[in-house]
């Protein structure tokens, strides 16, 4: 009788542990990768300012605010810092960040962009350096 | 044998747990499926959307005004975001967002840069929508004779036209 009762509980409380867990992926899945279909992020004005710094600005047109992970130039990592606030972009908002090259940036040449989001979304554009 | 199967109650109450678990589970992930299914088609919508509403946009000058004129040539209503105004030195915008200028498919706005004060440089102290109906303040100077200005006109589904100038 008691080791029925005592497999009872095992089981219901393995049941309620597993099942909390699927819970909380699920609920992990959607907030996270899951959501990453609802980011849309767009390159909106690259400006070659100084020697080796470039401002960027970025739009979410997304339905989901998202922050940017890291950035890429030319296919290399690149040091990206924020001119407002964070790293978050809210839908609809608008924000720039600064780009600085690993050199300093020659006219007339192409120069790949690669932004990642914290859900894997990615954004690319080329742009020219002015003359 | 199918007779002593049937009436066999040896490990029945494993295999009706066993169902039921594989019931709730069928339940949980049918959910994060339709979930998925319906985040994926919305934004499908919204960049069949964004296809649909394409933009084209002009501009015209005379001595003292610059005007600026976008197109929707596209099926659906766009609402216009920001300007972006790049010249050699700088890359300035104006922000339309606050005033939602909407243009329905097949129509066109006209933005108007009125030249204030001085004549080799334009003040985008005022850009007016459609005969002044919106002012959008704009307190910055940049010099438009002997250099190329691009206007680039951005929507809020992220689509762009663009245009230059030289004087």
């Amino acid at each position: 009788m008691l080791s029925t009762v005592i497999l009872v509980l095992i089981v219901v409380i393995g049941m309620s542990a597993v099942f909390a867990f699927f819970v909380d992926y699920v609920k992990d899945y959607q907030m996270g990768r899951g959501s990453a279909v609802k980011e849309l992020l767009e390159i909106e004005d690259v400006y070659f300012a100084d020697v080796d710094v470039v401002e960027v600005w970025l739009y979410n047109y997304g339905e989901i605010d998202l922050t940017v992970d890291a950035a890429y130039v030319n296919g290399l990592s690149v040091n990206l810092t924020y001119f407002y606030d964070d790293w978050t972009l809210d839908p609809c908002q608008h924000k720039r960040f600064n780009v600085t090259l690993n050199a300093n940036w020659v006219p007339d040449l192409s120069y790949m962009f690669k932004f990642i989001t914290s859900r894997g979304t990615t954004v690319e554009r080329a742009y020219f350096a002015p003359s | 044998m199918l007779r002593r199967f049937l009436k066999g109650r040896k490990g029945a109450s494993e295999i009706v747990g066993t169902a039921l678990f594989l019931v709730i589970l069928f339940f949980f992930f049918s959910n994060v499926f339709l979930w998925h299914d319906q985040v994926t088609r919305e934004m499908d919508q919204v960049l069949a959307d964004k296809m649909n509403s394409a933009i084209r946009v002009e501009v015209f000058t005379n001595a003292t005004t610059v005007w600026l004129k976008t197109d929707n040539i596209g099926g659906l209503a766009v609402t216009l975001s920001r300007l972006w105004i790049i010249t050699d030195d700088a890359h300035y915008y104006a922000d339309f967002e606050p005033y939602n200028l909407h243009i329905e498919a097949g129509r066109h706005m006209n933005i108007t840069f009125t030249d204030t004060t001085i004549t080799n440089t334009m003040r985008m102290a005022r850009v007016s929508v459609n005969s002044g109906s919106v002012f959008v303040d704009y307190n910055q100077t940049y010099q438009i004779t002997g250099t190329t200005v691009t206007y680039r006109m951005l929507t809020d589904l992220a689509n762009t036209a663009a245009c230059s100038l030289t004087r």
